[in-house]
């Protein structure tokens, strides 16, 4: 009896506040999902999912661990957060080292959205609603069970939206340095940060001048004056994380744009899918809004868009809403935006089946649009009094069948799209028959990363881009320091291939393998008795 | 008196209109009762149609529930093949309302005529139903029967009154059973909802879905009992009790849907749809190529009937397109839809319309994720016509309340009117047109939309048994289609005028 009292307690306690609940409730979801897709193997299927296992691993393991593995490229938040796990070969391998965050971040972004619509004044129903359908999001739960980065930015720009429209409302300074902390965090994350940066920086000028229109007190010069103390004080903090990353690539790289315009940059493979003609979107309005429509559409669902859409707009006319506040609560379709004129200015690739072809490529992109959604729909229940049993049935209804299917765009766009590499047969054969020896694999993880978290070995095994002078030495001198070599023969892309065939020593190896990704080149036998198979190099600077 | 006299004006003109659109050719007695021709503008010209009524006339004339091999032909592809037997595809709920009357018409050798007619007085019973409907809502009597005869002749409800298939029944029972739901819960209003429910599956499986709405609302009037009332724990006992009633309805219909399950498949549980389709006469080749297409695509694990991703294409096609697209060939009922959420948005009671709004989004959602939205060859969104039924029962309360404002009547006249045009086109002529995705790959490639209609009314064709019987001498089928879209076109805009200056809201 006593059990039972309590048991009603802590079930009225939550139903009263559900933001004690909420976070017990959106961790079992994540934990449901993350086992669910590692059991089906599903996890790994994104070949940046295993390369940023990577980048985590060779941060803490191989020829040359360090900080400076962290790169030039993809933005170092989410592998820093990966090094206190990543060591673990487990962790590493099933690739939990890198969901533990995406799983972290989606159940943030849950709590954050019922805040949200709190601070907006939305009742307790649509918060839920907003908060379910985020959690039934199966791109969302497919997303956060794996190493991919989306969660984490979704996490981070949702934190700073929440906190912009706290400050928006209450004026109180420490919410306007939590959001430029926030910014910050997005922009050490992924590129769309950057943009989120900009726009939040903007609304701040924007927002002092509307929200002091009816104190006549101030004068145009008083109202700047304000706007720009404000303005310095929020980019100050929320730009630091792209100062310091410019820091960063001219102190490792020399070169402060070495992200932007390096070998390996996104440009650079830009430039080749332009080349290709494959970069359709570019200089293309209404393709580019088309493609990222449809992915947003294919994450978020049809009908869950357009009653997004609505919520939209409902929130537009809403009179009880100041100006200030819808303008911060705008914020979050900045992903829409960003990404149309990511792919209009051709930074940006988006593939769609059947729109770009038979194949899916980054439709992943369009996940970021399941929060805004999720918000603007929860406005919408709490504003259609009369329509709230309806439109919850209706959306019950499709959540239903995107379970009963289940359909994640996401799981194609990992698994057939242009996103996934089956590198099961190069990297098999590599764990069959490197495991056990000594010696060293030459490869390029620009072009083959996938590869080497695939086979299984320690990352103290590879030669790479990463390895300093083992790599200037091995691609000088190969038959000294590579038992293996893997690389697409022909291919002057292939960073090994490019260095190796100067050389003239690839005649000392037999082809032993060739797959569709790569070739297995191995060491003669004779030339064995000369071959390095220790890191002998010591720590290197 | 005057209600009288509308009432019977309406049924005058509903049979009026429906009796032209019955398909037909002069014969001896007349074409189709024993000719099993399946070109355009037949009775057969749809094999949703011409499985429905093998399996009718087998069960008449052979005591079977399979098709013999002359059948299967005359239903290819519509059928299905387990051990070497053919059967219709289809649910049989429609084939078996067609019994009797095929019974009836084999006296007269008329049996096509009187099975299809089964649908045909369905469909005049649906524009009454919807009247009741839209009176339920709180709409006056004249803009109820009205709204009862748009949804007959202003949406694609009307070119499939003359078909048999699940449509109109569909309709029928899905109404009926929304009006069950009005009553007071008690074990007989249970067991007669639990039989139109069974009967709504048996009819056509997706009818479950669209039930589930009104199956939750008669749980929670069975389960649910205001405190106030007295003898309240004695009430509650009793409607719990009488919750029995539903299973008790479900009974006949879904042990007889059971039974043919069984007979047919082996399996009480296993639908004919799921076997997928067969062809005949059988070509090794294509046979062989059919076999691996549907072990690859449609009985993969990856293959759903419904699926959530193809949500926009599907609303697309069923809202938007040129060839099946609501807007284009029913939008009377968009005025509808809006009188719906006015009645939610304004009235303290609008449970009715909310759960009318539910079934509609259910239907239009379900359907966009349904791998063939199109409905195959078939004119305009066929699957929407339940919701046009429920969306034309709300017309009735805005009619009430804007008959005064004349844009108001004006836009209802124009929207109707062309309606009543494009639906009458294809009442008498055809409801067989492809989708654009196959009409472009035809060898003689055709219109996919109701400029095909258009084009077959130009070369003074028409399927119309009254015209191709008594007319064709005499007028062009041009004129044929003037007169009947001018008789339902003359009447909704006398019954809007007298009704805009009638004084008192009836």
């Amino acid at each position: 009896m006593k059990n039972t009292i309590i048991k009603l307690n802590v079930i009225r306690i939550i139903f009263k506040d559900p933001m004690l609940g909420l976070p017990i409730l959106l961790s079992l979801i994540a934990l449901v999902s993350f086992t669910y897709f590692y059991i089906n193997g599903l996890g790994l299927s994104y070949n940046d999912a295993r390369s940023h296992l990577d980048i985590g691993r060779r941060v803490v393991e191989g020829l040359k661990p360090g900080i400076a593995q962290l790169g030039s490229v993809w933005l170092p938040l989410p592998h820093v957060l990966m090094i206190p796990f990543v060591w673990n070969d487990f962790l590493w391998h099933s690739g939990l080292a890198g969901a533990l965050t995406s799983m972290v971040s989606f159940v943030a972004t849950g709590i954050f959205i019922y805040l949200i619509l709190k601070k907006l004044g939305i009742g307790i129903l649509g918060r839920l609603v907003a908060v379910g359908l985020f959690a039934s999001n199966l791109n969302m739960l497919y997303l956060q069970s794996t190493a991919m980065t989306e969660p984490l930015l979704i996490a981070t720009t949702t934190a700073a939206i929440y906190s912009f429209i706290v400050w928006e409302k209450e004026e109180k300074i420490i919410d306007l340095i939590k959001s430029a902390f926030w910014v910050m965090m997005a922009s050490l994350t992924r590129y769309d940060g950057w943009f989120l940066f900009l726009l939040i920086a903007s609304a701040v000028m924007v927002n002092i001048f509307i929200k002091s229109q009816g104190k006549i007190t101030q004068n145009l010069k008083e109202k700047y004056q304000k706007a720009e103390g404000l303005m310095i004080l929020f980019a100050t903090l929320a730009g630091f994380g792209i100062l310091l990353w410019f820091l960063w690539n001219q102190l490792i790289f020399k070169d402060a744009l070495y992200f932007a315009y390096g070998p390996y940059s996104a440009r650079v493979q830009q430039a080749q899918l332009e080349q290709a003609g494959n970069l359709v979107t570019k200089g293309n309005i209404l393709y580019s809004a088309s493609a990222y429509l449809y992915a947003l559409v294919y994450n978020v669902g049809a009908f869950i868009a357009v009653l997004g859409l609505i919520g939209a707009v409902i929130l537009w006319i809403d009179k009880k809403i100041a100006l200030n506040v819808k303008i911060a609560a705008s914020m979050l379709t900045t992903p829409l935006i960003f990404n149309i004129a990511a792919l209009y200015f051709g930074h940006s690739v988006l593939f769609i089946q059947g729109i770009s072809g038979e194949t899916w490529f980054n439709v992943r992109y369009g996940a970021l649009m399941v929060v805004p959604a999720a918000i603007f729909v929860g406005f919408l229940i709490d504003r259609l009094k009369d329509l709230r049993l309806v439109l919850i049935g209706l959306l019950l209804f499709v959540t239903f069948f995107q379970f009963n299917s289940l359909d994640a765009v996401t799981i194609d766009d990992a698994r057939v799209g242009s996103s996934q590499k089956n590198v099961s047969e190069v990297s098999g054969w590599l764990n069959q028959n490197a495991k056990d020896k000594d010696g060293f694999v030459l490869i390029s993880v620009a072009s083959h990363d996938a590869i080497v978290f695939s086979s299984g070995l320690p990352m103290s095994k590879f030669i790479h881009e990463g390895t300093g002078a083992y790599w200037d030495l091995a691609t000088t001198n190969p038959s000294h320091w590579a038992r293996w070599i893997v690389m697409r023969t022909y291919d002057d892309k292939d960073m090994v291939y490019k260095a190796v065939s100067k050389t003239k020593e690839l005649d000392h190896y037999d082809l032993v393998a060739k797959y569709p990704f790569a070739d297995v080149y191995k060491l003669q036998e004779q030339y064995v008795s000369n071959l390095i198979t220790r890191p002998i190099l010591g720590k290197q600077k | 008196m005057k209600n009288a006299f509308f009432l019977v004006t309406t049924l005058i003109i509903s049979l009026f209109l429906l009796g032209f659109a019955v398909r037909g050719r002069s014969g001896i007695p007349i074409y189709f009762q024993t000719n099993r021709d399946t070109g355009i503008g037949s009775p057969f010209e749809g094999t949703n149609s011409s499985s429905r009524f093998a399996l009718t006339e087998s069960i008449v004339k052979s005591n079977s529930l399979f098709l013999n091999e002359s059948l299967a032909a005359f239903s290819s592809p519509d059928i299905s093949k387990i051990n070497g037997k053919y059967l219709s595809i289809f649910t049989p709920g429609v084939s078996l309302i067609g019994v009797p009357f095929y019974y009836l018409g084999s006296i007269f050798n008329l049996q096509q005529l009187t099975t299809y007619l089964s649908i045909t007085l369905l469909s005049l019973l649906n524009i009454f139903l919807v009247a009741k409907l839209a009176s339920k809502l709180g709409a006056g009597f004249y803009s109820s029967i009205l709204s009862g005869f748009l949804f007959l002749f202003a949406t694609n409800a009307y070119p499939y009154a003359v078909t048999f298939t699940q449509h109109q029944v569909s309709v029928t029972l899905i109404i009926l059973m929304l009006l069950n739901t009005l009553q007071k819960r008690g074990i007989l209003s249970n067991i007669i909802f639990g039989f139109l429910l069974s009967a709504a599956a048996i009819v056509d499986i997706p009818n479950i879905i669209l039930s589930i709405p009104i199956l939750i609302v008669v749980i929670y009037k069975n389960i649910f009992i205001e405190k106030s009332e007295v003898f309240f724990q004695l009430k509650q006992s009793l409607k719990r009790i009488s919750m029995l009633g539903i299973f008790i309805g479900l009974v006949p219909i879904t042990g007889l849907f059971l039974w043919y399950n069984y007979q047919v498949t082996g399996n009480y549980f296993k639908l004919a749809q799921t076997q997928g389709r067969a062809i005949f006469p059988e070509d090794p080749q294509l046979s062989q190529s059919h076999k691996i297409e549907n072990e690859t695509v449609t009985r993969s694990k990856d293959f759903h009937q419904f699926e959530s991703r193809r949500q926009l294409n599907g609303l697309g096609v069923l809202l938007f397109s040129r060839d099946r697209g609501l807007i284009y060939y029913s939008p009377v009922v968009l005025i509808g839809f809006i009188s719906l959420f006015w009645i939610i948005r304004s009235k303290k009671d609008s449970s009715l319309a909310s759960l009318m709004l539910t079934m509609i989004g259910i239907n239009v959602l379900l359907y966009s994720m349904f791998n063939d939205p199109w409905g195959g060859w078939a004119f305009g969104p066929r699957y929407l016509i339940p919701s046009f039924a429920l969306l034309c029962s709300g017309l009735g309360i805005l009619l009430d309340r804007l008959k005064k404002n004349i844009f108001f009547l004006i836009l209802l006249c124009l929207v109707a009117l062309y309606g009543i045009f494009v639906n009458t086109l294809s009442a008498v002529t055809t409801v067989h047109i492809p989708p654009a995705i196959q009409a472009v790959h035809l060898l003689t490639p055709i219109h996919s939309d109701f400029r095909y209609n258009l084009e077959l009314i130009q070369k003074n064709f028409s399927g119309s048994l009254i015209y191709n019987v008594y007319l064709f001498d005499k007028i062009t089928s041009t004129v044929f289609l003037a007169i009947v879209t001018g008789v339902s076109s003359c009447f909704v805009i006398a019954s809007l005028i007298v009704f805009s200056i009638s004084k008192n809201r009836q």
